[in-house]
């Protein structure tokens, strides 16, 4: 869920916007890095790019029987890392809002924060966490493109509760009612975008090694 | 998807300088954040489409569709703020007082003039101009580079995946919620190493043309006026002092 162009107050959009600049820092000096060393892995990190934005242009079932389109924020952190899927998913937001209007430009900042920081760095977390913790990957990758989906849309309900809290409730009863608002379709997209990811995963390590070690230098996981 | 783009090649102010373009969007985003009159919003966001449809002459259909996603989120979002919730003696919902009524409507007005101010840069500004602009503002040539290469890359990722759709649905791949996500995470997994081949067969292709890191692209784009950008910001401060004034 973008939050639309215009739509936060402005002392929000800045402050969001000074909150994901760090992040966005940090993965931008280890890209180019990355490719100073090897100018050969820019083909392959604009690839990888393109590949995250047409993500987002599947469609797939909810077990509600409404389509939706997945994040992808779980598979770019599993394939990619999250410090470079922080880079390459502002890219995306930049493009998003200007070749297909979601989101925007003021509020790039706050879509940044809870799409291409926050869900990639809980998806990633989690997927370390349990594949260390002895889980199997398919579990792990669940798990991780699962809650990394359901995260990103609970920290915009958060961005949206905290710029405009309940008359009556405040700001928690204004986050119970975006969160409400999101549920429904959110809950189930979450786990529907889970179980694709697996197979996505699954399908990619078991025919495709040999890519996602090509892949290794130029997200700097090597 | 192919809309927006599709506007931004072909649009006929599509030569004009992006700084400039880039001054009447963005002085819209501001004049709609920070001024506090409905009048004002509303005349940015009539302003906007003017501008679009008269002088890039971009097809009243083709703007209206590219406004009805954004119009979608605001909505909902108005929706949202137009009820309220009491959490005392267990969850109830109802419908806000007009005071918060009021404040709904003030940020969907908010909203509606922005979205056609960030839709006016979007229609008839090329996206490619916009990163060689920011690349001449100081944006690192490798970033921009990536970003250059990663829109040309996304409307052939786009064309596998949406060929590949069609293929897997004729085969009868999505007759269920299982079969839908069976076919979907193939076609992922498929469309993954046809992407990576892709760039590495770009790359020897550009490394066979003694390409050296850098990739450049040909703009026939008129230099900016810095007349023009001025008279601009001072047009939109008109506008938003109007609007306190009145």
């Amino acid at each position: 869920m973008h939050i639309m162009e215009g739509y936060l107050p402005v002392s929000h959009a800045l402050g969001w916007a000074a909150l994901s600049l760090p992040f966005v820092a940090y993965g931008a000096r280890k890209i180019i890095r990355t490719l100073e060393e090897k100018p050969e892995t820019k083909m392959l990190l604009a690839a990888s790019g393109a590949y995250v934005f047409v993500l987002s242009a599947l469609k797939i079932p909810s077990v509600t029987g409404s389509c939706s389109h997945p994040t992808g924020t779980g598979l770019a952190a599993t394939l990619f890392g999250p410090s470079v899927t922080a880079v390459l998913g502002t890219i995306v937001l930049l493009f998003q809002a200007l070749l297909l209007a979601h989101g925007g430009l003021t509020t790039l900042g706050a879509n940044v924060f809870s799409m291409a920081i926050a869900g990639p760095f809980i998806a990633y977390g989690l997927y370390r966490g349990l594949t260390r913790a002895g889980a199997s990957m398919a579990v792990a990758v669940f798990f991780a493109a699962a809650l990394g989906d359901l995260a990103t849309y609970c920290v915009t309900a958060l961005q949206l509760a905290l710029a405009f809290p309940d008359p009556v409730s405040g700001v928690f009863g204004a986050a119970v009612k975006f969160l409400a608002v999101f549920a429904p379709t959110q809950a189930p997209l979450a786990i529907s975008e889970g179980l694709l990811t697996v197979v996505v995963m699954n399908l990619l390590s078991r025919y495709s090694a040999d890519e996602l070690k090509a892949l290794a230098p130029a997200t700097g996981k090597a | 998807m192919r809309l927006i783009d599709r506007a931004a090649q072909t649009n006929r102010w599509r030569h004009m300088p992006t700084a400039e373009k880039l001054a009447v969007s963005l002085c819209g985003l501001a004049v709609a954040a920070l001024s506090p009159s409905p009048g004002v919003k509303g005349a940015v966001f009539l302003l906007m489409g003017g501008l679009v449809m008269a002088g890039a002459r971009v097809r009243p259909a083709d703007y209206l569709r590219a406004l009805a996603v954004p119009a979608g989120f605001i909505a909902t979002g108005v929706a949202a703020q137009a009820v309220t919730l009491s959490l005392s003696g267990g969850p109830v919902l109802a419908l806000a007082g007009p005071e918060a009524m009021a404040r709904a409507l003030s940020f969907a007005a908010t909203g509606f003039a922005s979205v056609s101010a960030l839709l006016f840069l979007a229609l008839t500004t090329p996206l490619t101009r916009l990163v060689e602009w920011l690349e001449d503002r100081g944006l690192n040539p490798h970033l921009a580079d990536v970003a250059l290469v990663m829109f040309r890359m996304i409307w052939l990722t786009l064309d596998c995946l949406e060929s590949g759709e069609r293929a897997l649905k004729g085969r009868l791949g999505h007759r269920s919620f299982r079969g839908i996500l069976t076919s979907h995470g193939l076609l992922l997994a498929a469309l993954l190493p046809r992407v990576l081949a892709r760039a590495r067969r770009l790359e020897t292709g550009l490394a066979a043309r003694g390409y050296q890191g850098r990739l450049v692209f040909l703009s026939g784009e008129a230099p900016a006026r810095s007349a023009r950008v001025w008279l601009t910001l001072a047009a939109f401060a008109g506008l938003f002092l109007a609007g306190h004034l009145a």
